[in-house]
């Protein structure tokens, strides 16, 4: 079985417009080199918004957050956004302490997410 | 527990230290932290710690309980390395320098009440301890 898998589509649509990327498993760093290539593959170089929904992710160690971060750090460059989205409580709770949620939006469900983008109120590192 | 220094094996390790910190008393949360600094330290080992070296590639983690705190240890026979002595570093400093790595010495900092590290016969010594928390401290967590 593998440890995680990634599914994407697109949601939403017009200036709410997304690329949903759903991770499931768990991201250690037996798998964190795969989840990386994938990340950048989905990201690209072109100014995108990307939800990431975590609801069936059981665990992320830092390289993990790294990723993330530097996906959400290249996105703003660009004009695009990266949320995340249905973050499990255990996995939130280490992101509050930790201090990334003050620099990603982190949002309560997909719905939320797509809501921000309608209003603009997504969290950009400029 | 002992166990070779290979990633496949950080699953293991999440798992039983995971579950033993909730048989000892902590929360669901402080479980998670402990767990999460205990796979960031055996990480370092597995992929930094034997480079290019032979023999005995083994992480042994140990874990000892007392009155009031959750000691774990996690030894290597690798060259001597200790974590704990870079860079210390903000959370705005880490996404300037834009690096995926280096999260995980910050990790360990936030999340345990000491780390401390030690180079001896048996090898690298990392030490991390948490403390159960006092009736007061939950008391003021619950009305902060």
């Amino acid at each position: 079985m593998e440890s995680f898998t990634i599914t994407e589509e697109v949601v939403g649509f017009g200036k709410g417009e997304a690329q949903c990327i759903r991770v499931c498993g768990y991201l250690d760093a037996g798998n964190i080199q795969q989840f990386e290539v994938r990340i950048n593959e989905v990201v690209g170089d072109a100014a995108k918004n990307i939800i990431v929904d975590l609801e069936e992710l059981e665990y992320i160690n830092s390289a993990g957050i790294g990723v993330l971060l530097n996906a959400w750090s290249h996105l703003s460059q660009i004009e695009g956004s990266l949320q995340i989205a249905n973050m499990p409580v255990s996995i939130r709770r280490i992101f509050d302490v930790l201090g990334f949620s003050k620099v990603i939006t982190i949002a309560d469900s997909l719905e939320a997410a797509l809501a921000n983008l309608d209003s603009g109120s997504v969290k950009s590192g400029s | 527990m002992c166990v070779p220094a290979q990633v496949e094996f950080l699953h293991l390790i999440r798992y039983v230290v995971r579950n033993a910190s909730k048989e000892f008393g902590f929360s669901e949360e402080d479980a998670a932290k402990i767990e999460m600094a205990a796979d960031e330290a055996c990480t370092n080992v597995m992929l930094h710690g034997y480079e290019d070296e032979s023999g005995d590639q083994s992480v042994y983690v140990k874990m000892q309980f007392g009155a009031d705190r959750m000691i774990l240890k996690i030894i290597d026979k690798a060259k001597a390395f200790s974590p704990i002595e870079r860079d210390t570093f903000t959370l705005a400093e880490h996404l300037k320098r834009g690096q995926r790595g280096g999260l995980g010495i910050y990790i360990m900092r936030s999340f345990m009440d000491e780390v401390n590290h030690e180079y001896g016969t048996d090898g690298n010594e990392l030490e991390l301890i948490k403390f159960l928390p006092t009736s007061e401290s939950q008391t003021a967590d619950a009305h902060p």
